[in-house]
């Protein structure tokens, strides 16, 4: 090596690195791994989000079905009532009319 | 760094921040200083030795031991620095920054001169200027930087003869203005 090889060598050897890298590389480091859990956490949690809801549908859904069902049969269970009541009241009507009828006859005889 | 590396469990070891830190501030100055040398801007070169000590955290499995864990670290950062160049263009940023300004006097020793031939070497093509940081900065065989730039061993031998022959021409001319 001559003395102009010397020289460049003096001139290229190691520069002191900055004090704060090897912070910045474990500050990196530990912010590309909360990175990378930060997906899996929240993919967790929004699946427990989506499951949690679709139950709470389902359970309110059921309910007003239910509910609906319920009001329809005792809808009919009156409107059935309601009929016989008016067939009843109907035949009640036709036996006065039965009873009634020969006597008027009778007092216009 | 001698604790974590001396034991065998020296992987384990750096898998943690602890031992991980100490591996960090072992090797930072070799690979600040490629990158330094390379692109002669501080910004570029801490960059650049972060992401080669992120890499090497992902890459630890990969690395045999200590001395593997070195020479990996070299490669690691030779190969970024150039990509680096190649794909940002940085030619433009060193053109301006690295330009020798006209000095007289100049003579062996001299700090001037010193930082004038650091300059001139940022000025040579990437490759070459690589080389040759390889060989002064880290002192390696040309056999060496061709395992590490992934070139023929008389491609090395060139680009050093050439590099060389180059810088000495420019200072020539440098030191009779």
């Amino acid at each position: 090596m001559d003395r102009f090889e010397q020289e460049l060598k003096d001139a290229l050897k190691r520069e002191p690195a900055p004090e704060w890298l090897a912070d910045a590389v474990m500050a990196r480091l530990g912010a590309e791994r909360q990175k990378k859990q930060k997906p899996e956490w929240f993919g967790w949690a929004r699946l427990r989000w989506v499951a949690a809801s679709m139950a709470l549908v389902a359970v309110v859904g059921g309910v007003r079905f239910e509910q609906q069902r319920e009001e329809r049969i005792r809808g009919e269970q009156a409107k059935q009532e309601l009929m016989a009541a008016f067939q009843v009241t109907g035949m009640k009507l036709r036996q006065a009319e039965e009873r009634v009828l020969p006597v008027i006859h009778r007092g216009q005889e | 760094m001698a604790e974590v590396m001396a034991s065998a469990g020296w992987r384990t070891a750096a898998r943690e921040d602890a031992g991980f830190a100490e591996i960090v501030r072992e090797h930072q100055s070799m690979v600040y200083s490629i990158a330094w040398h390379f692109f002669r801007n501080r910004a570029l070169a801490e960059e650049i030795s972060q992401d080669v000590f992120l890499a090497l955290f992902r890459n630890l499995d990969g690395i045999q031991s200590p001395d593997h864990l070195e020479a990996w670290l070299r490669r690691s950062t030779s190969n970024r620095c150039i990509d680096a160049w190649r794909k940002k263009g940085y030619k433009e940023e060193i053109a301006l920054e690295g330009m020798p300004e006209p000095s007289g006097g100049l003579k062996m020793g001299d700090p001037i001169l010193r930082e004038t031939l650091r300059k001139l070497v940022a000025s040579l093509p990437e490759t070459q200027r690589m080389v040759m940081i390889l060989k002064y900065t880290e002192d390696m065989d040309p056999d060496e930087i061709a395992g590490i730039l992934n070139m023929p061993v008389r491609t090395v031998w060139s680009h050093l003869r050439r590099g060389v022959g180059m810088l000495r021409e420019k200072l020539g001319r440098v030191m009779e203005s």
